[in-house]
């Protein structure tokens, strides 16, 4: 008979809910190395998964200093964009690669229109007035979404040719999440490399450090400030796109998101960009990890960390203003 | 700033005033203006119109607005029509519950239905209880609702958790119990998923000896990434998987656990999770759920009375979707379940009406369903089947349905529910 | 400030029973947007997480009455003196950091109490949430209860005005504009910051509570960000320099919600659209906006 305990008889407990002893130990015991590989494989993947949505949010606070709440819906509208497109433009092979292309670029200039109408008149405002901005942000976003394409879900699956999984470590893993891998360590170099080799690159460090000075040195900085919101956008509209063949496209995703995000960029070191891909990581391994010692505690982990992370080291593990 | 503070409160005040006094003397004007005899039968319906379960709102208007359409064109009820106002609940209680204060207290609404969150549905059934409202549950599940909370004035036109999770229990024994001893589970964690995974063990322990839980995991509602769950199911030996998932979670762990092959690994029982209005998104080279036992309260290709058929027609017509979806029959039944109730007793009379519909046989697209009379849950068949996919849809779904018959004995008992509500 | 009192006094003989439960509810998220305000408009720091304490509150006072048996009085009381508590804890985490890393810790923690009393389902009941809370007989009516939620707030207010206009309401000014400076006339920031603090988690507690009373029921969503963020807005909508901002924040926040809600289903939309408006235009509130125009009328002879 499986093991169960009942909760204290009481007016208001419910006779049902009886906690089960199940067998984790069992599992974890049993677990040769190649599936605690695997376990790990999904880790790393999933929080790359987390990464490509979250390095845009981190970006635009590291430059911008604008903690932007609206970043889940424009994970959402990425998503949405790109199911649209993929499902509207059928016949056209290959055409989720068009809608990667195509629609984190329409994001993006949704972006750089919010940030000059409005995002731009608020930068020397306390950051609260951006929190209240950028969740208005978030309620019409959401609504649009709504308006344009409905309340349903949408579903997309892995597009050719990345429908298969692989023989890894003996068991099966889907060849898409091992693309996002690719993809989440590519757009980390690829960061770096603006910031470190481009000129762009450079002017943007030069302004996080000292926007007036950068000024003062014939930089035009309020159109460096439209470029980084727009590319954080793009970001994450990007992320929303990848992923679209792993979720659910629904109303409310962005919701979802957001949080998430938020404890990456804390416990990667707000501004920091490696500390948001090693602060993900950390994220997705905790989670595959974490499910199989404390399944019951799954909602908790995020939280816990976050709050760790913010006594012990509020600026997080890679430090406050730091862009390797 | 202090010296000019009450000349500022007053001055917001006076603007609060006459904010509030120009939207009162707005609503006057507009009931005066509605007074002829046709005053309308109005119906308050809440359901989250934002956010991911927006959809189960929508299909429940569709229900509800081709059930009106249809009543008014035939005159109504007592020469009354029917008129419907949607409110948002967003899902929580505390929006739920000030907007059906407002729809009973404001709008003078005659009857409330709707919801799909069982807490929501609690807390307004907490307060149609105080009303003295009818309030029709649709889409929640919880048990609760008409057992331990119930009352005399709340309703469930629509199954509940332990119906359905027992009848695929039953499905899933039947079939599968001489080989699937070893379960594993996954349930989204709230109420709800904890709820259904007490059960099915209940359940499926009843009519399978020697069952052993090998592990169970509690994902966040709207968890985007089911990999890790995955691996680690895939890590065990169990032969028998257990979910609750339904709508968009549902769609994400089908997409993410079929190629990595769990539907080949495990035997694959869900809790809910056969509406249309999810499956429908799965197209024939996706990677589908074929053989998972699910439950769907309308599976209107399979249903013998050909009623079912034609009114999913019909909300289809009206959606325009490919779909009908099973919280539109719920909210098409539940209107016109009050028009025959009102058409019986010849008033819209509260205390009359739930007289009348307490062990009434009401008339629904699927046949005839009963009402139960001491906890006023309908015994909607929980249909389970299996999922294939068949040539005249372009989605895949369940076939080959079934329920326990007879339907008493996946619901409560009174002797059950007497004793929970102590 | 009598005036204002007496109006609302009298609103539940000419309005309709509708309104007044609106009216309570703009009075329960008074009392919590001014708590908040201790924080954010006198002291300088933005709390994200006010929504953890405030269902601290609510909950303390619904299990101690459906749990316990306790009697009304009590339980009410123990609402915002438990939230205390709490806040002593939270917040002797919380001071210790600054700007926006004080923010998002309390959103740690207050995101952490969500999860509690989600999980915690022997104690708290989980997100079944705990509902036909009973009330004693003379306090069943709406507008009873109303009156009992005018007078708590109004004991709330005035227990706040003499907070900020006392000494050490005055110090914590002195922090919001220079903490630096404050340090150096010997002022003890940290304590002087943990102390309004304590004081907003009374505060929280206390609306909390009457929250719990009004809607018979609490929830673990009374816990969630977004309940943060009702609060949050409030505040600021109606300007988080003035005193009397609370109030005319949640009053505008509810009204509108209301308005909006009951001519569209696209509501979020139209919110959002005004809240922008809100924000880009009226930056110190509506207090603010209002207080700015009568002092240009009033100044007009100099």
């Amino acid at each position: 008979m499986f093991g169960a305990q009942q909760w204290a008889n009481n007016k208001a407990a419910v006779p049902h809910h009886i906690v089960y002893k199940s067998d984790e130990g069992a599992i974890l015991s049993n677990m040769s190395l190649q599936a605690l590989l695997m376990q790990l494989l999904s880790g790393l993947s999933g929080g790359m998964l987390i990464y490509l949505i979250a390095v845009g949010l981190s970006l635009i606070f590291g430059t911008l200093r604008v903690l932007n709440l609206a970043h889940g819906a424009i994970y959402m509208l990425g998503a949405y964009l790109c199911v649209w497109l993929t499902s509207s433009l059928k016949p056209i092979p290959g055409m989720f690669w068009w809608a990667l292309v195509l629609g984190p670029f329409l994001v993006a200039l949704f972006g750089g229109l919010v940030e000059t109408v409005l995002l731009r008149r608020i930068y020397r405002w306390h950051f609260m007035y951006q929190f209240i901005l950028t969740f208005a942000l978030i309620l019409i976003i959401s609504d649009s979404v709504k308006l344009l394409w409905g309340g349903g879900f949408r579903s997309i699956t892995y597009p050719w040719p990345l429908d298969g999984s692989i023989k890894v470590a003996g068991g099966t893993f889907p060849l898409y999440n091992i693309f996002l891998v690719a993809v989440g360590v590519s757009i980390f170099f690829g960061l770096r490399a603006l910031l470190h080799f481009t000129r762009l690159g450079k002017v943007i460090r030069g302004i996080t450090y000292n926007r007036e000075i950068m000024s003062a040195l014939g930089e035009n900085v309020p159109a460096v400030y439209t470029e980084v919101f727009m590319l954080g956008c793009w970001l994450g509209g990007f992320g929303g796109a990848l992923a679209t063949p792993l979720v659910t496209v629904s109303l409310g995703m962005d919701m979802a998101v957001i949080i998430q995000c938020f404890i990456v960029v804390v416990i990667g070191g707000l501004g920091s960009l490696t500390g948001a891909f090693i602060g993900s990581l950390i994220l997705g391994l905790l989670d595959a990890f974490g499910i199989m010692v404390l399944p019951q505690l799954t909602i908790a982990f995020g939280f816990i960390l976050m709050a760790v992370i913010l006594i012990v080291r509020p600026y997080g593990l890679l430090g406050k203003r730091e862009y390797e | 700033m202090e010296k000019r503070s009450l000349a500022q409160l007053l001055l917001s005040l006076s603007l609060l005033l006459a904010l509030v006094l120009s939207l009162f003397g707005a609503f006057a004007q507009s009931a005066a203006a509605a007074q002829p005899e046709k005053k309308p039968i109005l119906i308050g319906h809440l359901h989250p119109l934002t956010g991911p379960f927006a959809m189960f709102g929508t299909a429940c208007s569709v229900g509800i607005d081709v059930a009106i359409d249809e009543i008014n064109r035939q005159g109504g009820v007592l020469g009354r029509p029917f008129k419907v106002i949607n409110r948002d609940d967003r899902n929580k209680p505390e929006v739920g519950l000030r907007e059906a204060k407002d729809l009973v207290l404001n709008k003078k609404v005659d009857f409330l239905m709707g919801n799909i969150s069982s807490t929501v549905a609690l807390a307004i059934s907490s307060f149609a209880k105080d009303a003295k409202v009818i309030y029709v549950v649709t889409g929640a599940r919880s048990n609760q609702i008409t057992e331990e909370k119930g009352h005399r004035y709340v309703f469930r036109i629509g199954a509940n958790t332990f119906s359905r999770v027992s009848t695929v229990a039953q499905l899933a024994a039947r079939k599968w119990g001489d080989k699937a001893k070893k379960v594993v589970m996954i349930n989204p964690d709230y109420e709800y998923g904890r709820a259904c995974g007490d059960y099915f063990m209940e359940e499926y322990g009843k009519l399978v000896p020697g069952i052993k839980l090998i592990s169970a995991d509690w994902p966040k509602l709207g968890t985007p990434d089911f990999t890790p769950y995955i691996s680690k199911l895939m890590a065990s030996d169990a032969e028998i998987l257990f979910h609750s998932f339904y709508g968009g979670d549902y769609l994400t762990f089908v997409k993410q656990a079929v190629p990595a092959g769990v539907y080949k690994k495990f035997l694959v029982v869900g809790a809910s999770c056969g509406g249309t209005e999810t499956v429908c998104e799965m197209k024939k080279d996706d990677p589908i759920p074929l053989g998972e036992i699910l439950s769907d309260e309308f599976p209107y290709w399979e249903i013998p009375n050909p009623k079912a058929k034609e009114v999913a027609g019909r909300f289809m017509d009206k959606a325009g979707t490919t779909y009908a979806s099973y919280e539109s029959v719920l909210g098409y039944t539940t209107v016109y379940a009050l028009r025959d109730a009102i058409k019986a007793v010849k008033a819209v009379d509260t205390e009359k009406i739930i007289t009348y519909l307490e062990g009434r046989e009401i008339d629904s697209p699927i046949g005839k369903v009963k009402i139960q009379d001491f906890d006023h849950q309908a015994l909607w068949p929980p249909y389970a089947g299996t999922m294939a996919f068949t040539a005249d849809y372009p989605w895949p779904h369940i076939v080959d349905i079934w329920y326990p018959k007879p339907l008493e004995k996946v619901y409560r008992s009174r002797e059950h529910v007497m004793k929970v509500r102590k | 400030m009598v005036l204002a009192v007496g109006l609302f006094a009298s609103m539940p003989t000419f309005i309709d029973t509708s309104w007044i439960s609106v009216f309570c509810e703009i009075l329960i998220l008074t009392v919590a947007a001014s708590g908040l305000n201790l924080m954010m408009g006198y002291t300088g720091m933005i709390s994200f997480g006010p929504a953890g304490l405030y269902a601290v509150g609510a909950y303390t006072t619904g299990i101690l009455i459906v749990r316990a048996g306790a009697p009304f009085g009590l339980a009410m009381i123990a609402g915002p003196i438990v939230a205390t508590v709490v806040s002593l804890i939270v917040g002797w985490f919380c001071v210790r950091r600054t700007a926006v890393y004080f923010a998002l810790l309390t959103l740690a923690f207050s995101e952490l109490i969500h999860t509690v009393i989600f999980k915690w389902y022997g104690f708290t009941k989980g997100d079944d949430g705990i509902v036909d809370i009973p009330l004693p007989d003379f306090l069943s009516s709406i507008d009873s209860y109303y009156y009992f939620t005018l007078a708590c707030t109004v004991v709330c207010l005035l227990a706040m005005w003499i907070i900020v206009n006392s000494a050490f309401g005055k110090a914590l000014q002195v922090i919001r504009e220079n903490p630096n400076r404050a340090e150096f006339i010997g002022i003890n920031v940290r304590k002087y910051q943990l102390v309004a603090f304590v004081i907003q988690g009374f505060f929280l507690g206390a609306a909390g509570s009457l929250l719990c009373g009004f809607s018979h029921s609490v929830f673990p969503t009374n816990a969630h960000w977004t309940k943060s963020i009702d609060i949050i807005i409030a505040c600021l909508l109606g300007g988080i320099y003035h005193f009397y901002g609370p109030f005319v924040g949640s009053a505008v926040y509810i009204l509108l919600d209301k308005v909006i809600t009951s001519f569209t289903e696209y509501w979020s939309l139209f919110f959002g659209v005004v809240l922008l408006i809100l924000v880009l235009f009226f930056r110190g509130g509506i207090a603010g906006f209002v207080s700015e125009r009568l002092s240009s009328v009033t100044h007009e002879g100099s």
